[in-house]
């Protein structure tokens, strides 16, 4: 995983961005990474697990869905995605870029990939109780992003992904502050 | 806390269920193995399913997606799949998204034995 810090032009906001393969063993560092900015924000621990479950399940559908076309899936062994992956990323053409921004009164994360497009991915589902019907399966991720985060924005890259930005924001009434840091 | 681990006991004198302990982060990266363990469980005929989550430290929705899946196929063959003593993280997702009155959560190995006890 590659980071770099990119300190911004005034003094109250501060950017980081990283670039990892589109590969499921980032998740659990990517949260983690995700995880301690909310809670130096002072997110609430209910908050900070809302911005975790988010952030993840946003890198995990790039995984999912971004790369199909190049015949990166869930689907493969380990050892193939590991090798497919590997050159993906080293060609730099199958990567998830998640950029940070700490704010005075929110958190915002951008989830970037170059794949196929939102609009060439499976809609998610439309509440729980469609979810439980079928006994599972996906589209739960989209309906947490949405659930969980304040403001949720995707734009389309024309023909080079998509950019899914999800804002949280401090001081949301009922919330008291996390006390662990 | 390992990054995810599950152990599966057979079955002590007197259990009518098996009981599987569910370790560390049930992820899409952890889910495959996850779900190609308990699948497999099944496959062997168990019908009865109690998940210890008292060492999960978190679930995304392809956990919960699992979860819902064994539920699904359990409930199909007059079986039950039972989520014991989930973390105050996992639970806190549960009930946010409304799957606490879906799954079978009990805070208790007396409830276990209730639930699954010939009556």
């Amino acid at each position: 995983m590659s980071r770099t810090d990119q300190p911004a032009p005034c003094g109250d906001v501060v950017e980081l961005e990283l670039r990892c393969p589109s590969d499921t063993r980032m998740l659990a560092p990517v949260r983690a990474m995700a995880t301690t900015l909310a809670r130096q924000q002072g997110f609430s621990a209910e908050q900070i697990d809302q911005i975790e479950m988010a952030v993840d399940e946003a890198c995990a559908n790039v995984v999912r869905h971004a790369y199909r076309h190049l015949g990166i899936s869930p689907d493969l062994t380990d050892k193939e995605k590991e090798v497919l992956a590997a050159e993906r990323a080293s060609a730099g053409d199958c990567t998830i870029g998640i950029r940070m921004s700490l704010g005075e009164d929110r958190l915002v994360f951008q989830v970037i990939d170059n794949g196929i497009g939102i609009d060439n991915t499976p809609p998610g589902v439309s509440g729980i109780d469609e979810f439980v019907e079928r006994g599972g399966g996906g589209g739960l991720g989209l309906l947490i992003i949405r659930n969980f985060m304040d403001e949720v924005r995707y734009d389309q890259q024309d023909g080079q992904g998509t950019i899914l930005t999800m804002t949280k924001y401090l001081g949301i009434p009922g919330e008291s502050p996390s006390q662990s840091v | 806390m390992k990054n995810y681990d599950l152990t599966i006991h057979e079955s002590q004198p007197g259990e009518t269920f098996r009981r599987v302990d569910v370790i560390g982060c049930l992820d899409s990266h952890t889910v495959v193995g996850f779900e190609k363990s308990l699948h497999g469980l099944l496959d062997e005929g168990a019908c009865r399913v109690v998940l210890s989550l008292s060492d999960l430290s978190y679930i995304s929705s392809a956990g919960i997606s699992a979860l819902m899946g064994l539920t699904h196929r359990l409930r199909k063959s007059s079986g039950e799949l039972v989520l014991l003593q989930p973390t105050d993280k996992v639970y806190r997702v549960f009930r946010t998204l409304g799957f606490t009155n879906i799954f079978k959560i009990v805070e208790s190995e007396a409830e276990v034995d209730g639930i699954f006890s010939p009556s």
